[in-house]
């Protein structure tokens, strides 16, 4: 099916740009993807990109919503945490993950915005809380929902927050890294034209390279997700970071059971 | 009664044994008996040795053996006339304690023979040698029961090649581990909670497989199947049908 032109390379509204640009060099906090993993040579892209089963987009469970806040690249950054959770662990090990418990440690206000970098670097210390859902609250001591920056971590959130941390993740460079990452069935959270959101397959139209990625726009888009160009995107991977996450904690000792004696 | 013949036989070959003190009337109320005992002192299975008696031609007695297993054998002929065979049926009856009716019966009668024949034996003993065949091949392991089962595969994620990537999104999304009520995890080696499987992995290199029983309350059960990942989907869901899943 064809890509609808008006979601494609879409440049968000001038207040609803907060991504913002990263302040480290790239490589300098991080390892580099395509430093440590073999890209894939654009040839074999094509036959790749064709296995419709390759797609991330089954491990997304939820279209955020970040309301009129500027918590995008907490968005990103929790949406990707989340796939990867259901890819390690199931349909059945997935939480909803408050962007705003994130976002609160990361900016200064509510529309101040925030980096990619400042985001994986937060998420993979201290964690993030899951939503403020009847059943998370259920099963947890702390929960935070996902928009409502003046509304205070409750308290010991840490408690919480580090049961659910991004482990492992790289740093990537360029648009091979970036298809790479994706078709070694890893999600890229980046930033672009001042907004963030997290990519989950590639996909060629007219010889034309996209992105598809999960955007936290609510009901927006095709179901929730929108396409970016490799001529859109490529200038922005240095300038605003591509994290292409892998590993996420262990939340609950049920996640991974132990064998039983003979 | 005396048993003369060769000390040493080749297994599954015939010999020829003549027996001294024994009577041609005798062969109506005789038994043998062939007792074989292994290098271990172990009694050989009876079935594995056969022992006839007749009387010849020229009215001597014999006795034909042939053994289909090596080893060392007892060989003992007896002759138990119809008063012998009662007192051992009496001792029998007394030791299993037969109710006393039977007991007594078996008494009277017993008493009442007249056995012109008195309990008599003789032994010989017989190496058999030779090679034995292979024992046979144990019995095929029963077909697996089956039931819900863990998928488990860990490798290190950073390695994983793109064919493996749309494997591990195959059976995340696959219905039919979800219509068995089979699980799936993809972890990292170095993931907490991943070492006992990636020990159990040991000696696998690159990513490996884990198949186990899931139990009622989502646990893992006994490991049926590890090794290497296989290479596509299809090739997985194929061990997971041989084990039960």
């Amino acid at each position: 099916m064809a890509i609808d032109p008006q979601f494609i390379d879409v440049i968000p509204p001038s207040e609803m740009r907060t991504c913002l640009p990263r302040t480290d060099r790239l490589g300098a906090s991080w390892p580099i993807y395509e430093d440590q993993v073999d890209t894939i040579p654009r040839s074999e892209w094509p036959a790749l990109a064709a296995q419709q089963d390759r797609s991330l987009q089954p491990l997304v469970r939820k279209i955020k919503d970040q309301g009129q806040e500027g918590s995008c690249a907490s968005n990103a950054c929790s949406g990707a945490a989340e796939a990867i959770t259901v890819k390690q662990f199931g349909i059945e090990a997935w939480i909803e993950l408050s962007a705003m418990s994130l976002y609160k440690r990361v900016a200064s206000s509510a529309q101040s915005g925030s980096t990619i970098n400042d985001n994986i670097r937060e998420i993979s210390t201290r964690g993030i809380l899951p939503t403020d859902t009847p059943q998370n609250k259920a099963r947890f001591a702390h929960t935070h929902p996902n928009t409502g920056f003046g509304r205070s971590l409750p308290t010991d959130w840490e408690v919480t927050a580090n049961r659910f941390r991004i482990l492992e993740w790289f740093d990537v460079a360029s648009m091979d890294g970036f298809v790479s990452a994706i078709l070694r069935g890893a999600p890229v959270f980046y930033g672009r034209a001042g907004h963030a959101i997290f990519a989950v397959s590639v996909k060629t139209e007219n010889g034309i390279w996209y992105l598809k990625y999960a955007n936290s726009w609510g009901e927006w888009g095709e179901d929730g997700f929108g396409y970016d160009s490799e001529s859109f995107v490529r200038g922005s991977i240095q300038s605003y970071g591509a994290v292409a996450p892998r590993v996420v904690s262990t939340w609950d000792d049920w996640l991974i059971p132990r064998e039983m004696a003979a | 009664m005396v048993i003369t013949g060769p000390d040493k036989l080749q297994r599954n070959a015939y010999g020829w044994f003549s027996v001294i003190g024994l009577q041609a009337a005798d062969l109506q109320k005789t038994s043998v008996y062939c007792v074989g005992v292994d290098a271990n002192g172990q009694t050989i299975p009876i079935d594995t040795i056969t022992c006839i008696p007749f009387t010849g031609w020229g009215g001597g007695h014999a006795l034909f053996v042939v053994a289909q297993q090596s080893g060392n054998y007892t060989i003992t002929i007896t002759v138990n006339g119809w008063r012998g065979s009662l007192d051992r049926a009496v001792a029998d009856a007394t030791s299993a304690a037969i109710e006393t009716d039977l007991l007594g019966q078996l008494q009277l009668v017993r008493d009442k023979a007249a056995d012109t024949y008195p309990y008599r034996n003789g032994t010989t003993t017989l190496e058999v040698v030779g090679a034995n065949p292979p024992p046979p091949p144990p019995p095929p392991p029963p077909p697996p029961e089956t039931g819900k089962r863990w998928i488990i595969l860990v490798r290190e994620s950073q390695q994983d090649s793109p064919a493996l990537a749309l494997q591990i999104m195959e059976l995340r999304v696959s219905t039919y581990l979800s219509s068995k009520g089979h699980a799936f995890l993809a972890l990292d080696d170095d993931q907490t909670g991943a070492k006992p499987w990636l020990d159990e992995l040991s000696g696998v290199s690159g990513p490996g497989l884990i198949i186990t029983e899931r139990l009622a309350d989502n646990g893992a059960g006994p490991v049926l199947f590890k090794g290497p990942m296989p290479a596509t989907y299809e090739a997985t869901i194929a061990i997971l049908n041989e084990h039960g899943g």
